[in-house]
């Protein structure tokens, strides 16, 4: 197993509600993830990605338990591990306002990039990312697959070492999804340790190295596609996703 | 669905319900305790100069004599002017005699300094009571007896308390309840369509079937609704404060409501509310976005409250023409209610225009909901005739403005002929020419850059001359309603009429340069891009024009007929589809009226109503009438 | 070299706010347009009212035991908007109806009652053009009298009273525009914050920028530090732009018709009221910035980020109803309570010097509050609620939570 750029160990997250009481978002939840790896979290919504990929991203605090990126521990060390980490969800917008340039130059800016190397690595991303034809135009003018490109160049622009994407295909056609995929595949090879939640199958099939499957807040199974395939013993990652719930439910 | 946002309904409710006893009360309390600390706080006054010790003793008995507020006299020789300025002295009295027998007496003080102003307020009138009571007693003396002036002349006042107290607090009344009313409804009817439309659900309502009216009239209904309960709510409120004496004497009355009131009330305090909500619904259509809408709050609430401070003009009351000014007529019939005079039939005339107005809005906002450019805003508009026909009122918004500020200031400094030159070449020219260019304007199309057929040459000049006649009429018969003063006109004639030009450079001036600048700007720029409106046409392009025109002449009692002109010189320019046309009826207009109003031509009876025979009325109109028709529709209608 | 993250924040949100066409039209048009157009609506008003009352036709009774001399005195007079009729004893029941607006009758001396509605605006009118009448009618009685009884006219004319106001022109056109300017400043500042802060927190959180933000390894002290700085400057260009608006109409209009008045006023403050002004734009806006930006901080939408605000909006205008008062002035009490400090500042720089202590005390008493509103909101900010506070209603969790957990302690 690769070095351990990501380690979450018994993740817990609580919180209240004026009608449910207390509602255990996530229990008990661990997981590593080397660099170079794609892990996957499968679930069905309000299975507890989201809460999950949060605390990693250190915005919010586990009820219990721990967790560290790239070392350091996002309870002791929150602003080492945010600048270790890329984070990408559905909910996380850009500033309608800004270009795309000024976007990336803005959030090299807020992950503390040095104004000396600040241009350099923002041309440095818009190549990567070919996002170059169009990074003076202003974010509200872009059509959503662009908009989503220049979100994942805005994710990495400080280089982080891990990156964590919450769904980042919802919500993009067939064409724009596919190429996301490819994207995050293009990152995996140069060296980054990315966890990804999706509810779609295809996409965690195509692009994942490992996959945990996550129901109401806990993870049932974890392992390649084959080995959640053949644990379940069903033909597609589909029955398998859908036995292993089951079965959890039951 | 609405009350289901209860922390905004709270915040917006129950906090002005609290918070306004608490502010009458504080800047009640705050101004009673600063006139206390005035009144008890003696002021200092100082008596100097050099006349007969009988003068000063007098004057001085007179001012420190004890009465409503203490006066600490200090007499001095030289008293130092330094003292005022620093406010340790109120005022200094000196008595002087020069080589007049009769003793001067002055009251130096400063205007500016609250106690110095109200120190030697009392003291003038203390001064004035002493030379009355002195002549008095002189009279009195040769036994000619009278009385104090003070007491000469007794005021009956045969209105009760509660009518008086009504009076006071109806006069206040729907400004009160149009504020909260506009801040009501906005909780409701704000977000109501501009938030639907930004987070999607518009589109949804709208695809459902339900027709737009359907879907504005239930907003509307929601919107008044939260807006009556505000004002139910303040009501309460006042009227528990004005029942309890929660707050001391702070409203010394009490409003005393009869079956008879009820009615009357009802039927003014709810078409204002559907004014309120309508006009705030209104801005809600036509903004893009929740926040969009916001930014228009505040010009609402000034268009809102206008009408409502009428019961401030002398005189007014709830009946005749007024009622036809929607809210104003309200306005005033709550307050004649309120202070016992409930008087229906003028309650329902003046809802009526109210419930009018809100009728005239409200299909706005109908047709506002479905508007494209609206519902899928252009990230970039190009400039293009259409954008500029949509941004016109806008830009002639701005340009208004800059020329009342410029006009006014530029006065202090420069004569009129530079305010003149600098109005139309720098304001109105030069942004009217960037607005044709950029906006790509066409030439021969919209700004009707083309000489004329003869027949239009033909008929310009007397028609022009007959429409001078029939603006006098107009004019005459507008300041029937709206009362104009002979100063203000006087002061006009003064400004407008510089006696040291000659008559070759007003021509020029007053008349030429108008004539080609005013007529590219508003029938040219203005008209030709309002007519590229959709669903203007040329009479509401002519119409609006008109109006705008109307307003650049700033002073009221001119813009009915200005605007008039305005409709005239529309209808021949789009006749005749030329500008030419405009140009000259508007110069040869400016010009009779300027040769009427030079007494040694005998023109006078052109502009001056006494002098117009009733005859000339419709004659001129048929003249007008006949001009335009020679003026020939354009060969090509479409 | 690293920037400092609030500098950047500051100026990404300034390059939002100038880029936003709604809210630039906003700071520039309203007060480009709205003073404008007050002034041509007083201006309209001031005329239309005057006009009125001149053209108002009012109908007097005259009822019989009148003095005759005053009697043919009030008929003949110049006003001719003034109808008078003769009335019974009682006039009271007509001017109840309202068939007459006042009327005039003996009173028990050789003095005069007039009887009038003062719940009726008419009737106050009518008394007060009256009133005016009888009193031009008793002076000229009084002459009469003096050249029938022959009395000099030195012995008459008892004394010469006049009053001189020793203010400088200067001194009045500060004065005047002390009146209007201060509460309009309050406003005005109010509203620049306003808008700003509510979109610097609540708008952000609504576009879902505010959880990009955070999710970068700046310090949640930076970023607030730097929309604090936004929301602060948005408050001064629109309370400046507004002021000198104001100024530019307030002093056109005023200075001539005043000047027409016989007052010689200008309106030409000193230099050193200009760096007074900047001060009290400066501590009023940085307070105001502080209290909204930590109260619209926990704001889910905008909507709602408006009605926490509301309070402190409503908080800035309080002052303008106690400028007013007479006697209230710059001392240092009145400079140690915030809003009110500044906006005395504001009315003393027009009229004259602000002394340098009454200065220092306001800046030390506004950083005191800007400090504590801006910990409040870096530690409501530091809450995880505060990020995400749409989901699972977790509002007012701590006491709920608590209760119910004590509750589930008691049942097992």
């Amino acid at each position: 197993m690769p070095e351990a750029a990501v380690e979450a160990r018994h993740l817990c997250k609580s919180f209240f509600d004026d009608s449910r009481g207390e509602v255990k978002a996530v229990r008990d939840v661990s997981f590593r993830v080397g660099r170079g790896e794609v892990f996957g979290l499968l679930g069905v919504n309000g299975a507890g990605k989201t809460t999950t990929l949060r605390i990693l991203a250190t915005l919010m605090a586990p009820t219990s338990g721990s967790a560290a990126i790239d070392g350091h521990d996002v309870r002791d060390d929150p602003g080492g591990a945010r600048r270790s980490i890329g984070y990408l969800s559905s909910t996380t917008a850009l500033y309608p306002r800004l270009t795309a340039r000024e976007t990336l130059r803005f959030f090299a800016r807020m992950n503390g990039c040095p104004e000396d190397r600040l241009a350099a690595r923002v041309e440095e991303v818009i190549d990567t990312m070919a996002i170059g034809s169009y990074a003076d135009t202003r974010i509200e003018r872009l059509s959503t697959g662009m908009r989503q490109k220049v979100s994942i160049a805005r994710a990495i622009v400080h280089d982080p070492p891990v990156l964590v994407f919450d769904e980042p295909a919802a919500g993009l056609d067939v064409l724009n999804a596919h190429e996301m995929l490819s994207m995050i595949e293009k990152l995996r090879s140069e060296g980054h340790a990315i966890v990804f939640s999706t509810h779609v199958m295809s996409e965690a099939e195509r692009i994942c190295s490992r996959i945990a499957i996550i129901h109401e807040g806990g993870i049932l199974a974890e392992g390649t596609v084959d080995a959640l395939k053949s644990l379940a013993g069903a033909a597609t990652l589909e029955d398998a996703f859908v036995g292993i719930v089951g079965a959890g439910r039951a | 669905m609405l009350f289901r946002d209860r922390r905004t309904i709270l915040v917006s409710m129950v906090l002005p319900a609290i918070l306004m006893p608490i502010l009458i009360f504080g800047s009640n309390r705050v101004s009673e305790m600063s006139e206390q600390a005035i009144a008890s706080d003696s002021c200092v006054v100082i008596l100097t100069g050099n006349a007969p010790d009988s003068v000063m003793e007098s004057v001085g008995r007179a001012i420190s004599a004890p009465g409503a507020a203490p006066v600490s006299l200090v007499g001095m020789d030289s008293p130092d002017r330094g003292m005022l300025d620093s406010d340790t002295v109120q005022a200094i009295v000196s008595a002087r005699v020069h080589r007049k027998p009769v003793p001067e007496v002055v009251v130096h003080y400063r205007e500016d300094l609250d106690r110095s102003r109200l120190a030697a307020g009392l003291v003038l009138d203390r001064l004035y009571a002493l030379r009355d009571s002195v002549r008095l007693e002189i009279l009195a003396g040769r036994g000619a007896v009278l009385m104090h002036d003070s007491s000469f002349v007794e005021i009956r006042d045969i209105a009760s308390p509660e009518a008086l107290y009504g009076y006071e607090v109806g006069t206040m009344a729907m400004l009160f309840a149009m504020i909260f009313l506009l801040s009501g409804v906005s909780v409701a009817a704000l977000d109501s369509i501009a938030g639907e439309r930004e987070r999607g659900s518009l589109e949804t309502l709208l695809a459902s079937g339900i027709s737009r009216s359907a879907v504005a009239g239930s907003k509307l209904a929601a919107a008044c609704t939260v807006g009556l309960v505000s004002v139910l709510v303040q009501t309460g409120s006042f009227l528990i404060i004005e029942r309890t004496g929660l707050l001391g004497d702070v409203f010394p009355g009490r409003i005393t409501g009869s079956a008879v009131t009820y009615l009357p009330m009802l039927l003014q305090v709810l078409p204002s509310a559907l004014f309120a909500g309508s006009m705030v619904l209104y801005a809600s259509a036509s903004s893009a976005t929740f926040r969009q809408a916001q930014l228009k709050f505040l010009p609402l609430l000034v268009a809102g409250v206008v009408p409502t401070l009428a019961p401030l003009f002398p005189g007014l009351e709830g009946r005749g023409l007024i009622t036809a000014v929607p809210v104003a007529g309200l306005s005033l019939c709550l307050r004649d209610t309120l202070a016992g005079r409930p008087d229906l039939p003028w309650t329902l005339a003046a809802a009526g225009s109210t419930l009018a107005a809100s009728a005239l809005i409200s299909r706005a906002v109908v047709n506002a909901i479905s508007r494209e450019d609206i519902l899928s805003p252009a990230a970039d508009p190009v400039p293009c005739p259409a954008l500029l026909a949509r941004k016109a009122f806008l830009y002639s918004g701005i340009v208004w403005a800059v020329s009342v500020i410029s006009s006014i200031q530029l006065e202090r400094v420069a004569d009129g002929r530079t305010v003149l030159l600098v109005n139309q070449l720098l304001i109105l020219l030069l942004p009217a020419l960037y607005a044709a260019l950029r906006f790509g304007l066409p030439g021969t199309g919209a700004l009707r850059l083309r000489l004329p057929r003869p027949t239009p040459l033909l008929v310009v000049i007397p028609c022009a001359a007959a429409g001078l006649i029939l603006t006098t009429g107009l004019y005459e018969l507008v300041s029937t309603v709206l009362p104009t003063g002979g100063r203000a006109v006087q002061s006009f004639g003064d400004a407008m009429l510089p006696g040291s030009v000659s008559m070759t450079e007003l021509l020029l001036l007053y008349c030429i340069l108008p004539g080609i600048v005013e007529e590219f700007v508003f029938r040219g720029v203005l008209m030709g891009s309002l007519g590229l409106r959709k669903g203007w046409g040329p009479a509401g392009a002519i119409l609006a024009s008109a109006v705008v025109f109307g307003m650049f002449h700033f002073l009221y009692f001119r813009i009915i007929p200005t605007a008039f002109i305005g409709v005239m010189v529309g209808i021949a320019v789009v006749r005749s589809d030329s500008l030419l046309t405009g140009m000259i009826w508007h110069a040869s207009s400016n010009a009779l009226a300027l040769l009427a109003a030079h007494p040694s031509l005998g023109m006078d009876f052109l502009v001056n109503p006494a002098t117009v025979p009733a005859a000339a009325y419709p004659a001129a109109f048929a003249a007008v009438f006949l001009g335009l028709l020679l003026m020939k529709p354009p060969l090509r209608r479409d | 070299m690293k920037r400092p993250i609030f500098l950047t924040v500051f100026e990404r949100e300034m390059a939002g706010a100038f880029r936003d066409r709604n809210l630039t039209a906003h700071f520039i048009l309203i007060p480009l347009l709205m003073y404008p157009l007050i002034l041509w609506l007083g201006m309209t008003v001031a005329l239309l009212v005057e006009a009125g009352s001149e053209r108002l036709l009012l109908r007097i009774g005259t009822s019989p035991g009148l003095d005759p001399a005053l009697e043919a005195a009030l008929v003949s007079s110049d006003d001719s908007t003034l109808f008078f009729e003769t009335t019974g004893v009682d006039p009271s029941a007509d001017i109840a109806a309202g068939r007459l607006d006042a009327a005039v009758g003996p009173s028990a001396g050789e003095g005069c009652v007039i009887t009038a509605d003062f719940s009726r605006g008419r009737g106050r009118t009518a008394s007060a053009r009256l009133s005016s009448l009888i009193s031009d009618f008793r002076e000229r009685r009084l002459s009469s009298f003096r050249d029938s009884l022959g009395i000099g006219n030195r012995k008459w004319e008892v004394m010469i009273v006049s009053s001189v106001n020793e203010a400088g022109s200067r001194e009045m056109g500060g004065f005047i525009l002390g009146l209007i300017i201060p509460v309009t400043f309050a406003v005005m500042v109010s509203i620049g914050c306003y808008y700003s802060a509510i979109d610097a927190t609540a708008g952000e959180r609504e576009r879902g920028t505010l959880e990009t933000l955070v999710s970068t390894s700046a310090g949640r002290t930076g970023i607030l530090t730097g929309k604090y700085l936004s929301v602060l400057v948005s408050g001064m260009i629109s309370g400046l732009l507004n002021i000198l608006s104001m100024f530019l109409c307030v002093s056109a209009i005023l200075g001539p018709m005043l000047a027409g008045a016989g007052e010689e006023i200008s309106f030409d403050p000193e230099p050193g009221a200009f760096l007074a002004a900047l001060f009290a734009s400066l501590i009023l806006s940085a307070l105001l910035a502080a209290l909204m930006t930590a109260s619209s901080s926990t704001a889910r939408t905008y909507k709602e980020g408006q009605a926490m605000v509301m309070p402190t909006y409503i908080l800035s205008i309080l002052p303008a109803m106690f400028i007013q008062s007479p006697g209230l002035r710059l001392d240092a009490g009145t400079a140690a309570i915030p809003v009110l400090n500044a906006v005395l500042i504001m009315r003393e720089s027009l009229s004259g010097e602000v002394g340098l202590l009454p200065c220092v005390i306001s800046a030390a008493s506004t950083a005191l509050v800007c400090f504590a509103a801006l910990r409040a909101a870096a530690i409501l900010l530091s809450k995880e609620e505060a990020l995400f506070p749409g989901e699972g209603r977790r509002k007012r969790r701590r006491l709920p939570g608590l209760i119910s957990g004590r509750r589930r302690g008691a049942d097992a």
